[in-house]
């Protein structure tokens, strides 16, 4: 009878429950997808060269993590509030406050034990359908990762677990303290607006302050890969706060300034409007911070997908520059290289005798090398691409050894100019570089 | 014989201290004997809402002492306020407040569900108070394939089937039909005086107030007049009511 109590309530509201449960299984979809991919260090490590990967990922998870929190907290709250008039009647008939806990608990688990398992499904699928898509569009077979992976499917079972036992504790102190007679009425109770100007002022203000030190940490320490680490957390908790605070006094301010005017507040029924936003903007400010911050996450997200897109052609000519190095092309290759689009050939010649590899320097001064320009000193593994007509610079001078045949790349290059070049006495090989536009 | 209702001096403040304060009750003072059909009437505002809530244990009065069935209910903690209001008393609402979700058996069954009562003892106790008012056809039917007069039949079988002492009553015929509030009406006197259960309503409905045996008058948070039907005559009894609403209203 207790369950049926408890579970018949949901059934016969189910289309009110239908919207926030959907959202509540979106919630555990979305955090099982992100799971997947936080959690697994090994697929991160193996298909991003960028360090900071796995540790963004894993800010990634906690700022989800606030916003499901926030979210699951909401909609229970509106659920009870629909069950609340039904357990005050409970309690009229005599029901005991241990049992009206253990029915809120039974509501609960219930609702976020179908929401997360349907969620996860869910997730797994998605991820699978997201995963082949990203992996399509990178052209590159994925490494170490499987839309099913038991860690995250562990790591959202607990969370969720968690969120649940906390709001059903909630909800049921909650229903513990609040008088039977005001459970009875709750629907034709006023709500009391509590105003505190000086605390709406400082709001304001510490909200724009929070904000602004946010997104100056995420432009300035972004860049940098030693101050990211500090830069992230920070922004983290300052942007939430911030959105928070900004959305919880200045829309109230805005909305109190657009009142006084006779010119706004007095047209057709925008008084009303007004009056009725101000009126409600408590219940909406969690909601409205959660949905930008939500925006802020999948631009975010958005961001990052993008970004491992991009990153095929900065590693691509980040590494080498040139997609092709053949040293004394034949017909067979020629032909190959002549179907290639937007090429670009560098070619060379050089002799060799025991000791050294002669290079002309005309030809550079022709066809000028591009290179990539490594800054060891940083912890940036890309480098700058730079071009140059003088070969005499290290980085080009290793670049064109290691593209040589291996007898003759241990020995010392020589730049020489065409008449000591056509004195030398040797047979010449010739080094072909080819640049493409579509690697 | 032991009092069902002994009130005194309750004293009801709405508004905390840095608020306005409203006094809804002052110094009300009486007693239902068991088996009485008491009503309290007044116009809106006048209290009788707020001393109906005391009495049936919803709210707390600011000062004074209320004996429900020989029991202080002010005194009473969480589970021994379970408990009484589990085992001595039943309560009728306005608007009914069935479950939409339970069948009429299920609503009237509820409150020995909740008690944990056994399916073989909840029965027997359902059945028979439902064959006394005239519900035994409608026991499978969803409060929304029930009228009005139905719904509220159903509500006072619900506050009947554990046999309390005492049944408080807020407005029962406020939401109902002439004909179905009359119904009701006939069926509670009956159940009060084959069952001897006190039974004590508020309404301000002079029709509904004739079915009782006394009826308090209530203005401004206190109780003013007090008018008896000793010799059961409902007519009578209704047009007295009518006399008294007219000079106690000026």
């Amino acid at each position: 009878m207790l369950n049926k109590l408890a579970l018949g309530g949901i059934k016969h509201r189910f289309r009110d429950y239908s919207v926030l449960f959907s959202g509540l299984m979106i919630a555990s979809a979305i955090f099982y997808m992100f799971m997947t991919m936080a959690m697994n260090t090994k697929f991160l490590e193996a298909n991003s060269p960028a360090a900071a990967t796995v540790f963004i990922f894993g800010f990634g998870a906690v700022l989800l993590a606030i916003i499901t929190v926030v979210y699951i907290g909401y909609a229970n709250k509106f659920l009870m509030s629909m069950r609340e008039k039904e357990y005050g009647m409970f309690m009229m008939l005599g029901s005991k406050s241990s049992k009206i806990s253990k029915m809120i608990f039974i509501e609960t688990f219930a609702i976020g034990a179908i929401a997360s398992i349907i969620g996860m499904a869910v997730g797994i699928v998605a991820t699978s359908f997201v995963g082949d898509a990203l992996m399509k569009s990178m052209d590159i077979p994925a490494k170490n990762f499987n839309s099913f992976y038991l860690p995250a499917l562990i790591a959202t079972m607990i969370f969720f677990l968690v969120i649940f036992i906390l709001s059903a504790l909630r909800n049921s102190i909650s229903i513990r303290m609040t008088k039977v007679l005001n459970l009875l009425h709750k629907e034709s109770q006023p709500t009391r607006i509590k105003r505190n100007t000086a605390w709406t002022v400082i709001q304001s203000i510490l909200g724009i302050i929070f904000l602004g030190i946010g997104y100056v940490t995420m432009v300035r320490f972004g860049n940098s890969p030693a101050l990211i680490y500090i830069g992230v957390p920070i922004a983290l908790v300052t942007i939430v706060l911030g959105t928070y605070f900004v959305i919880n006094s200045l829309t109230t301010t805005v909305i109190n300034f657009l009142k006084k005017r006779p010119g706004v507040a007095q047209k057709g029924i925008n008084n009303f409007t007004l009056s009725q936003l101000n009126f409600r903007i408590g219940d909406y400010t969690k909601i409205l911070s959660m949905v930008s911050i939500m925006f802020a996450l999948a631009l975010g997200a958005i961001t990052v997908g993008l970004g491992f897109h991009q990153q095929i052609s900065t590693i691509v000519n980040g590494q080498q520059y040139y997609d092709a190095n053949i040293v004394n092309m034949n017909d067979q290759e020629r032909d190959q290289v002549d179907k290639l689009t937007g090429k670009k050939l560098n070619e060379y010649t050089y002799k060799s005798d025991a000791k050294n590899d002669y290079f002309r320097l005309s030809d550079f001064k022709d066809q000028p090398i591009t290179y990539n320009h490594f800054n060891y000193s940083s912890n940036n593994i890309l480098s700058k691409t730079k071009t140059t007509s003088n070969p005499k610079n290290e980085e080009v001078q290793y670049y064109l050894q290691g593209s040589m045949l291996g007898k003759d790349r241990m020995k010392k290059l020589q730049f020489v100019s065409d008449a000591e070049y056509a004195q030398i006495k040797s047979e010449p090989s010739k080094l072909t570089f080819v640049k493409t536009d579509s690697f | 014989m032991q009092k069902i209702v002994d009130v005194k001096n309750i004293e009801k403040v709405y508004g905390g201290a840095d608020e306005k304060q409203f006094k809804a009750l002052s110094n009300v003072n009486f007693e239902v004997q068991p088996g009485e059909f008491v009503g309290i009437m007044g116009a809106s505002g006048s209290g009788k809402t707020t001393l109906l809530n005391i009495l049936s244990t919803l709210d707390t009065p600011t000062n004074g002492v209320v004996n429900i069935a020989g029991e202080d209910i002010t005194k009473l903690k969480n589970n021994e306020m379970a408990d009484f209001r589990a085992n001595e008393i039943g309560f009728i609402f306005q608007d009914f407040n069935l479950l939409e979700n339970l069948t009429a058996y299920e609503n009237i069954a509820l409150p020995l569900a909740l008690q944990n009562k056994s399916v073989k003892k909840i029965k027997p106790n359902v059945m028979s108070i439902a064959e006394k008012l005239g519900l035994s056809e409608i026991m499978n039917h969803y409060p929304t394939e029930l009228s009005g007069g139905q719904k509220q039949r159903v509500a006072a079988a619900r506050a009947l089937v554990h046999y309390p002492k005492i049944i408080f009553g807020d407005e029962p015929t406020g939401a109902l039909d002439s004909k179905s509030a009359r119904t009701l009406m006939e069926t509670m006197s009956k159940v009060n005086q084959e069952d001897n259960v006190s039974i004590l309503l508020v309404t301000h409905d002079p029709f509904s107030a004739s079915f009782c045996d006394r009826i308090l008058f209530i203005k401004d948070g206190e109780i003013g007049q007090e008018l008896k039907n000793p010799n059961h005559s409902r007519g009578e009894f209704y047009q007295e009511i009518l006399d008294s609403l007219g000079t106690f209203a000026e």
